[in-house]
């Protein structure tokens, strides 16, 4: 585990930068060095007058899935306020003013709700084993290409790929050079396209 | 056993909306484990699906009117009011899964909010915000608030202010 700081905390009494062993705490854009913290050192956890520092974990439990009950009573909620917030979402494309943003408001708070769902049906975090099998079923390439047949799923298998070797090995994923497609949701690799393969727009963002 | 989520994702209404909504899901985890890369990742495929499952309901949502649309999220909140969220006092508390039945009292209070402001809208139209009013979400829980400033702290679950997005009307 390495140390991690929150900004909103910090009052920059800079104690630990005094504590450090390794200098890991002092950098130039405000978060410790991951890479120099000692594993569990914890000496700017404690120091810090403000508590503005935390030790985040790489490995995590897995936890027993909810009752069968449980999970189709949050399924079947986490469905309806999924399709509650992609309708208000795709309402909110030219609507009047007030009536845009209650509608962007509707759809963020249905958002919310469904994520809440989602987290309380055993898919907390990537770890999660279900989240191996979501993988490993191809459920998300197919879907993927019953709308881009021409990729067959390949871009988000790669995707996916990536994240998984990173979860087994209880780490970040290796950085990646990706883009969309804002116009169609079109995801291209490697290579930054003038325009979208899928649609021919221009509006092509990197993540 | 198949996860009811694959199954839901396979055969459901909305599967590119739930299917971006898991990614988004992630996305916000591994930002909070401090997996920046995987992060970006999940939210890639949580965009690459939203896009999709928006151009997938144009002609749905296009085809109905403003108040016709109202009506149909009037009653699918009513719906819910009606079923899950009645239940919760029973049913998580006798399975006795806490973390289920927080979700199910804050979606519960959220949805009565929701209501709340679809139907003072229905009544009131534009003049529902005022001059240098927005509406502000809370992104622990998904309540929505009325006014200049988000509350000091969330009725529902109690986050602090920092916690709140602020949906501001465009100009005219």
């Amino acid at each position: 585990m390495f140390a991690a700081r929150n900004i909103a905390l910090c009052t920059k009494d800079c104690i630990c930068l005094f504590i450090c062993p390794t200098g890991a705490t002092d950098t130039e854009n405000g978060q410790i060095d991951a890479e120099k913290c000692i594993d569990g050192c914890r000496l700017c956890v404690d120091a810090c007058p403000s508590h503005a520092i935390y030790l985040v974990h790489q490995r995590y439990p897995q936890r027993a899935y909810p009752p069968d009950e449980v999970m189709e009573v949050m399924t079947g909620l986490l469905a309806r306020k999924a399709g509650f917030y992609i309708r208000a979402l795709t309402a909110a494309d030219d609507a009047s003013h007030v009536r845009d943003t209650l509608y962007r408001s509707l759809a963020l708070s249905n958002k919310v709700l469904a994520e809440d769902c989602i987290r309380e049906t055993g898919h907390m975090i990537p770890e999660a084993e279900k989240i191996r099998g979501l993988a490993s079923s191809h459920v998300l390439q197919n879907l993927y290409s019953d709308t881009f047949e021409e990729d067959e799923g390949k871009s988000v298998s790669a995707i996916l790929n990536s994240i998984l070797e990173a979860l087994m090995e209880n780490r970040d994923a290796v950085p990646a050079a990706a883009f969309l497609c804002e116009a169609c949701g079109y995801i291209v690799l490697d290579n930054k396209p003038k325009k979208c393969p899928h649609c021919s727009s221009k509006s092509v963002q990197s993540i | 056993m198949e996860d009811p989520l694959e199954g839901m994702i396979k055969t459901g209404e909305d599967p590119l909306a739930i299917a971006g909504l898991v990614c988004s899901n992630f996305e916000q985890a591994s930002q909070k484990q401090q997996r920046e890369n995987m992060s970006k990742l999940f939210a890639l495929l949580a965009l690459s699906f939203e896009i999709q499952a928006r151009e997938n309901n144009m002609d749905r949502v296009k085809s109905q009117s403003d108040e016709e649309l109202l009506a149909t999220f009037q009653e699918s909140i009513e719906h819910d009011q009606q079923t899950a969220y009645a239940d919760s006092e029973n049913g998580a508390r006798k399975m006795e899964h806490r973390g289920a039945l927080r979700a199910l009292i804050w979606g519960s209070k959220v949805s009565a909010i929701q209501k709340s402001v679809l139907k003072r809208y229905r009544k009131l139209g534009d003049e529902l915000l005022k001059g240098g009013q927005a509406m502000h979400v809370c992104q622990a829980c998904g309540f929505i608030g009325i006014g200049e400033v988000p509350p000091g702290t969330c009725p529902v679950c109690k986050a602090p202010a920092s916690r709140f997005v602020a949906v501001v009307p465009k100009r005219r």
